[in-house]
């Protein structure tokens, strides 16, 4: 039921996390709205019994979320105790007879907080947050990550956090100092140029693969999408756009989730050029557009090989504009972080 | 009178402290019938400044920060069919000063090619026009050299040298000092490096680490982010050795403190300056600013700056703007025939006095390495800053 790894989600500016994060319902509290919307809709009707085991069961959840959410509605009045285990709908003091029904057979709609995210893994809902704030400090300086502030900061347990911790460790994106402090950064040059090389081996492999996929009409869709516009500069969101088009919708239209996973890995790079467009000036459009339109054409042209081999120059083109963009990165000073993170000296 | 002013065209110069100086900025504006704003900052803040802010400049008088600005599309390309003297410039006429140096050299990122990127392969377009070059290497209270060392020949090794212990400064900007690191502990034997002009993550690593610890133990003294800062550091600060600069030298002595720029064993860390334009110049702004450019080939800033130790990028140029006995002081490395004045009119140099390192060519041909931004610029200015707050 959960995913193995993070859902994509577009990226945005760190700095922005605050106004627009959502905050993730928690178990208990997706659990205690959806039964009371059914008690008030009538669909959970007056008498029916309610165990802690059938509700956890039916929502696929453990019980101490399911024995809060009870205890939530008993408070309201909206069900009340009918032995340890469970709990009858209706206010105490009205005797009820009884409704054992199979919870299964209601339609609660479960799914959609489910389809929605809210019922991932608690590391899950935060992943994509700390990924971008860690990526976000690590090309300015060595920063020490503190667990008990990221804790407060997400309002999660330290289980959770470390469990996060462990998955960005995973991407090699902080390591462990000798007195075992979590640190991120500093970026080095040599770190994007492997980030480079990966990526340079995996994606035109993948492209080779995903072209028997991509039907001529996608491929025209994001090619007409290049040349509608004819600016010099990308923004930040146009960047990402025009990257989104070529290396996850086409690129990553395979099967094969190792090789995703892997590709993914080394999308650091994506990073370093929406930092630039975002703190030093927007990005040339000309040599990006120039290398994606090639690939695109060739994908046309049913020649996956060629679009490959196009795609591989795209990429060395890339990492050497990127290395310099980095080295531009060197005169910021004082950047923004996230609470969590402690410049260490 | 201010009417009259508004209709000169305004020129507004980004540069350092040592360059952009009031003699120089007169001098200009008196000989292209201009005003010129002056911007001085520290290395540091004007390359910020010339990244982030490209519209607040038309002409920046940068050093070693082309490969940076280019990227952050802060200057334009330079037409040298406009540039008078082009190929007069010292740093690659037929008869320029050879070294074995490393590092970002002169020509490395000058010429505009068809793909947008800047090499060394010539093209009509450049990144930049050289106006000054010269070398560095630490500088040293003579009394204290020779109680400390003896007759030690001079060494960069000294910067890290216990026997200096407290008493030694480094220039801050993180470019110049990790390469003075690095000689230091090349020279020393502590490390061995694969490219001294271009350290890797390992390389800066073992650097910061070792100095970091010397730091934290009371080696260093202070450290500096221009000339002036440096200067105290050695007048009133107890600083005997630092890395220091030529227009420094010639400071200091004038106020009686007795400081010679060191020649060291190992060779010198070169470093040449140059006029960008920014990217946002335009119109009638343009053509002053490439006036102003062509001006610096003349000769005669070339002549004012050879004053404090700088060499201009057209030598002979400079020349006819020098008395001979200057010439002979400070490019030819013969004794000073009289007292010699600074760029301000102080006298900087004593009758009888012979250049610390000898002559232009002498001194041109033992760059050991050029300052450089290297491909780690990134890392290492977070590890030095590190240092800085350590």
């Amino acid at each position: 039921m959960v995913k193995s790894r993070p859902q994509k989600r577009r990226r945005r500016p760190a700095n922005e996390r605050q106004v627009d994060f959502e905050e993730p319902q928690r178990y208990y509290e997706i659990v205690e709205t959806k039964l009371r919307s059914a008690i008030r809709s009538g669909l959970l009707r007056a008498g029916t019994v309610l165990y802690e085991a059938a509700v956890a069961d039916l929502f696929g959840v453990s019980r101490p979320p399911v024995k809060r959410a009870l205890q939530m509605l008993e408070e309201a009045n909206l069900i009340h105790r009918l032995n340890r285990r469970g709990y009858i709908v209706g206010p105490s003091g009205t005797t009820l007879q009884q409704i054992r029904t199979n919870l299964h057979r209601l339609s609660l709609n479960i799914m959609e907080p489910l389809g929605n995210g809210a019922l991932r893994a608690s590391w899950q809902r935060i992943y994509e947050a700390v990924e971008e704030e860690i990526l976000s400090c690590s090309p300015f300086g060595t920063f020490q990550i503190s667990e008990a502030i990221l804790c407060d900061h997400y309002n999660v347990s330290r289980t959770v956090i470390r469990d996060v911790l462990n998955r960005i460790h995973g991407r090699g994106l902080i390591e462990k100092d000798r007195w075992s402090h979590w640190i991120a950064g500093p970026l080095s040059a040599r770190r994007l140029d492997e980030h480079f090389a990966m990526r340079k081996i995996l994606e035109p492999a993948a492209l080779i693969a995903a072209s028997a996929t991509l039907t001529p009409e996608f491929i025209m869709q994001r090619r007409e999408r290049l040349d509608s516009s004819s600016s010099a500069d990308l923004s930040e969101p146009e960047l990402d756009h025009l990257e989104r088009d070529l290396h996850w919708d086409c690129v990553l239209a395979i099967k094969n989730r190792r090789l995703i996973d892997a590709i993914e890995q080394n999308h650091l790079s994506f990073f370093i050029n929406r930092q630039f467009a975002a703190k030093i000036c927007p990005i040339q459009a000309e040599p990006v557009r120039a290398e994606h339109r090639l690939v695109f054409e060739c994908l046309l042209l049913k020649t996956p090989v060629a679009a490959a081999g196009a795609l591989e120059k795209h990429i060395v083109a890339a990492a050497s504009r990127t290395r310099s963009r980095l080295k531009v990165l060197s005169i910021l000073k004082d950047v923004q972080v996230a609470p969590y993170l402690a410049r260490s000296s | 009178m201010i009417r009259r002013h508004s209709r000169r065209p305004r020129l507004r110069v980004l540069g350092t402290h040592e360059i952009l100086i009031e003699p120089i900025r007169r001098q200009a504006e008196s000989d292209l019938g201009i005003i010129v704003e002056d911007q001085v900052a520290d290395s540091m803040d004007a390359v910020r400044r010339a990244v982030t802010a490209p519209d607040s400049f038309d002409i920046y008088h940068q050093w070693h920060t082309v490969d940076l600005i280019w990227s952050s599309r802060s200057i334009q390309p330079i037409d040298t069919g406009k540039i008078a003297g082009w190929s007069e410039i010292a740093l690659w006429s037929k008869d320029r000063i050879r070294s074995d140096a490393i590092g970002d050299g002169p020509q490395g990122a000058l010429f505009l090619q068809k793909d947008g990127t800047l090499d060394s392969k010539p093209s009509d377009w450049a990144s930049m026009v050289p106006t000054l070059h010269g070398v560095d290497a630490p500088g040293y209270i003579r009394s204290a050299r020779n109680g400390i060392v003896g007759k030690e020949p001079d060494s960069w090794s000294w910067l890290l040298d216990d026997r200096w212990h407290g008493k030694v400064a480094l220039a801050s900007d993180p470019s110049v000092g990790i390469i003075e690191a690095a000689l230091a502990l090349e020279s020393s034997g502590h490390l061995k490096f694969n490219d001294i002009g271009n350290l890797d993550e390992e390389e800066i690593d073992s650097i910061a680490s070792i100095l970091i610890r010397k730091k934290k133990i009371g080696h260093f003294r202070g450290f500096w982010s221009y000339g002036e800062e440096a200067e105290r550091l050695m007048s009133r600060g107890g600083v005997c050795l630092q890395s220091i600069w030529s227009p420094s030298v010639f400071r200091l002595r004038q106020t009686g403190v007795d400081v010679v720029c060191s020649a060291p064993v190992e060779g010198y860390r070169g470093w040449y300056a140059g006029l960008c334009l920014s990217s946002r110049v335009t119109g009638a702004v343009l053509e002053a600013a490439y006036g102003y450019l062509n001006w610096w080939l003349s000769g005669k800033p070339g002549a004012i700056l050879s004053r404090q130790g700088y060499y201009a990028a057209t030598p002979q140029r400079a020349r006819s703007f020098l008395e001979e006995k200057e010439w002979n002081f400070w490019y030819a490395g013969q004794a000073a025939a009289s007292d010699l004045v600074d760029p301000f009119g102080g006298v900087c140099v004593r009758s009888g006095d012979i250049r610390d390192g000898g002559s232009y060519a002498t001194r041109m041909s033992h760059v050991r390495v050029w300052n450089s931004f290297m491909d780690e610029q990134n890392y290492l200015v977070r590890r030095w800053r590190e240092f800085l707050n350590a």
